[in-house]
């Protein structure tokens, strides 16, 4: 009989598996659509009968050296990684993508894009109002993600019917709800799926087809119920926040792991679908933009959005018995470093430990040590307090 | 012997106010200004430095225009140093910061002029960096307070950090912020309220930036009435607040005071284009900075230093006197580091000019009047013109229209290290121009703001080295 643990490592093969069959169905005239950025709706996408591919590798300390040539020195690590990873050849799919959908919700993301459209890659520029809670917002995003739709009819051929867009949306919801059953599993003292796994279930679940993901889920959901394992122990419980753990980067949580600490909450605005469902009832379009501007967490660039996003994480803290929060910040990355100072400030006042790791990408032994170092510490401060 | 009164000294021999008509009013502006000085942290010695190496090293001060223009900062900075009283008294505050359509602000005074409007970190930075070259204590306050200097923050945050959080401007009955793709202005404003009074008014504005390349984003219709309905949304969010009525007039009226304003660099900028070069870009962007950011004391100042500047360059031009020798090769660069003006001093002791600001250099559609009717959305187009606020194709593209109308030899990107929003598509744009253009093109790290980063010493040998392929070329 299988395992959780052979279930996640079976579903960790399918991306993979996917990449090949974009590559196959591409020659028989299947379109290719990425994206960058957790403002563009993957349901639409998909209702298109576009492969879609998220894009957010991460994780490695090359790339990024590599979009300098193009970008800003001090432009955020995560921007200069897509640019440079294209540049040097190593993006498998960006070479061959249809239509490259990037959200424009702050000056990095559509700097991105922009770099891309200079490469001569085919970009879609998606306007994302920053000022999330007027109406006028709302209808400018709502008519930007029509001139999308449109866009996809146009490069896949295939028209987005109503029905199309709710059978998308239902399989994405059902992702969402199995994602938030797995997460919140580890509100219990005892779990048996380390921070690793959770995180790269999550990456794993943007890289392959809604149907199979769904079907994987629905195993892994079923059997976490059975499985009650000593995971979690004694062990420290962190919360991570930031804007994003990469595809690939997943030094972070390993040391986590390795330290002794279990990761039983986060809140990561990119790469990872956002909790909640998108409702089904009425205009889809209007559905989706509703849920993306208004019902997911804004976005750090959103304003004002401190002071919702804190109270956010705030209340996570609580409900999943948080010791320590850990703020994953990314080199250069302006508006998360002032969050952190918010989010510093906030956490001192409320008495919990804080922990704030930068990141250039750069994992060579030398800098694993010392940021070990440093989780080490936090680690056993959260204990002291705990 | 008498001591020297380096107060008096700095407003007759530095900031104009020995010429006419400014003279008649000195002994009431020296009381102010000492006042000013003292409450922006300005020692005797400070004024002292200014006025007998700074200034003189910088700027061409044996030209009565120029001296003028840094009246006009001296004046708005001495203005900045009463708003606190006027408060006090009732009147209304309001602030603002780049980037931001400047007219709205202008139009709340014509509404009613106890509406005081300030840029006040452009304010402080843009007078005390680029006069006195004293900016660092007040960076480093911020830096001890939440915007780190490891992650390079723009100065002009830090500096409206801590002059607010320190008490050296007032609180502002509202602040309006415009986050058109710049989102480190209205975060920091939130930061403001975050971490420091939760009494701090915000207003925000933003729009997305999401013109393609080359895309003349002020004839995209639906741009331009989404930007319209944003700017109404604000201007009528912070009329509530001051009390004041939606007057569409005064709207129209600003806008027609600015473009009066653009309209009187053309001949100056033609007159610039004749080798040699007459003035160089830091001046340009001095006068064009009225335009960019709102001064309380509105154009009068710099109506009359425009005025003696034309006639001055009039002159050089019949004496064939430049800033460099007949025949030099001639610049532009995207952004004059404004408070750093040892780097145009540079170019020129290496035999260069660097004649024009790229980025405050008005094009042909900047100068064309508005085709939408609606007040606001005509605003939305004048800006959705700039080439500040365009996509990186069209910059560039700017860019290659303005070279060709000045006869520029050769183009300079960079000094923006802090900037996402200005800076990130330059080399992008550098490697357009040069491939449309044939003509030699550089990119240099540095900062326009402060020179903590980039010394003078620092940039030195880069900017000979550009100097001498400049020259090879030319040759």
């Amino acid at each position: 009989m299988s395992t959780l643990e052979d279930y996640i490592s079976e579903f960790a093969k399918i991306p993979s598996e996917y990449l090949s069959e974009i590559r196959n169905q591409k020659a028989e005239g299947k379109k290719i659509i990425c994206y960058y950025g957790s403002r563009v709706p993957v349901e639409i996408i998909y209702a298109s009968g576009g492969f879609p591919y998220a894009l957010y590798d991460g994780g490695d300390a090359g790339p990024p050296e590599a979009g300098i040539k193009y970008l800003l020195a001090f432009i955020n690590v995560q921007s200069r990684y897509q640019v440079g990873q294209h540049d040097l050849g190593l993006n498998p799919v960006t070479p061959n993508a249809d239509l490259i959908v990037v959200d424009c919700k702050e000056a990095d993301s559509e700097r991105v894009a922009s770099a891309f459209e200079f490469m001569g890659l085919p970009v879609w520029k998606l306007g994302v109002p920053q000022d999330w809670g007027k109406e006028i917002a709302l209808n400018y995003y709502t008519r930007q993600l029509e001139s999308l739709k449109h866009k996809l009819e146009d490069v896949t051929g295939q028209t987005i019917t109503e029905d199309r867009l709710k059978q998308s949306t239902i399989k994405y919801n059902r992702i969402r709800e199995f994602l938030s059953l797995i997460g919140e599993a580890r509100k219990e003292d005892t779990f048996p799926i380390s921070a690793e796994k959770f995180i790269k279930l999550n990456h794993n679940i943007l890289r392959v087809k809604p149907g199979t993901a769904i079907s994987y889920l629905e195993k892994i959901t079923t059997i976490l119920k059975k499985e009650r394992v000593e995971a979690s122990g004694d062990r420290t419980r962190i919360m991570l926040v930031g804007r994003a753990l990469a595809f690939g980067d997943y030094a972070l949580v390993q040391m986590l792991d390795e330290l002794g600490a279990a990761c039983v909450a986060e809140h990561f605005d990119e790469a990872m679908l956002h909790k909640g469902s998108v409702s089904v009832e009425g205009n889809q379009i209007d559905n989706i933009a509703k849920f993306y501007l208004r019902e997911m967490l804004p976005p750090c660039f959103f304003t004002p959005s401190w002071k919702v996003r804190w109270n956010k994480i705030k209340n996570l803290v609580d409900e999943y018995r948080v010791d320590g929060l850990l703020y994953y910040l990314l080199s250069f990355d302006v508006i998360y470093d002032l969050e952190n100072s918010v989010f510093s400030k906030k956490a001192s006042e409320a008495g919990i430990p804080y922990l704030t790791l930068e990141s250039s990408y750069n994992f060579s032994r030398e800098a694993t040590e010392s940021l070990k170092n440093r989780i080490e510490s936090f680690v056993k401060i959260c204990r002291s307090r705990g | 012997m008498t001591a020297v009164n380096w107060h008096a000294e700095y407003l007759t021999k530095c900031a104009g106010f020995g010429d006419p008509p400014w003279d008649k009013k000195f002994d009431k502006m020296l009381t102010e200004w000492k006042t000013a000085a003292d409450k922006f942290g300005l020692t005797e010695d400070d004024v002292k430095y200014a006025v007998t190496k700074w200034l003189p090293q910088n700027f061409d001060l044996s030209m009565e225009g120029i001296r003028k223009l840094i009246g006009c900062y001296t004046v708005e900075a001495i203005d900045l140093t009463k708003a606190a009283e006027r408060k006090a008294d009732g009147e209304k505050i309001v602030y603002g910061i780049l980037p931001a359509h400047t007219s709205f602000y202008r139009a709340f005074k014509f509404t009613d002029p106890k509406v005081n409007t300030y840029f006040v970190d452009m304010d402080y930075l843009g007078f005390m960096q680029t006069f006195f070259h004293k900016i660092e204590p007040v960076l480093e306050y911020a830096e001890e307070h939440g915007i780190r200097l490891g992650c390079r923050h723009c100065a002009l945050n830090k500096t409206k950090y801590s002059i607010l959080s320190t008490g050296i401007v007032p609180m502002p009955d509202v602040n309006w912020t415009w986050g058109f793709i710049c989102d480190q202005a209205p975060k920091t404003e939130e930061l403001l309220q975050e971490t420091w009074d939760s009494r701090y008014t915000m207003v925000n504005s933003r729009f997305p930036h999401h013109g393609h390349a080359h895309e003349n984003e002020y004839q995209n219709e639906e741009m331009v009435k989404y930007l319209g309905a944003v700017m109404r949304d604000g201007y009528e969010q912070v009329c509530k607040i001051l009390n004041i009525k939606v007057d569409e007039e005064a709207i129209w009226q600003a806008l027609e005071e600015r473009m009066d304003y653009l309209r009187r660099f053309e001949e100056l900028y033609d007159f610039m284009a004749i080798d040699p070069p007459t003035l160089n870009g830091e001046i340009q962007l001095l006068l064009a900075h009225a335009l960019y950011s709102v001064f309380n004391t509105g154009f009068e100042y710099f109506n009359d230093a425009v005025e003696t500047i034309i006639r001055e360059v009039k002159g050089r031009v019949a004496k064939g006197k430049g800033i460099v020798p007949k025949g030099s090769p001639k610049g532009m660069m995207w952004f004059v580091p404004l408070c750093n003006p040892f780097i145009m001093r540079l170019f020129e002791e290496n035999g260069c000019a660097i004649a024009y600001c790229d980025s405050l250099l008005p094009s042909k559609a900047d100068l064309e009047p508005p085709k939408f009717t609606d007040p606001f959305e005509a605003n939305a187009e004048a800006f959705l013109k700039e080439a500040m606020i365009t996509n990186w194709g069209r910059k560039a593209d700017l860019t290659i229209e303005k070279m060709e109308r000045y006869n520029i030899d050769f183009m300079i990107w960079g000094f923006e290290d802090y900037d996402r929003w200005l800076a990130s598509d330059q080399k992008m744009c550098l490697a357009y121009v040069q491939k449309k253009t044939g003509r030699p093109c550089f990119y240099i790290e540095g900062d326009s703001w402060e020179d903590r980063d980039y010394s003078e010493e620092a940039l030195r040998t880069r900017i000979e080295t550009v100097c001498e392929i400049v020259k090879a070329r030319k040759s």
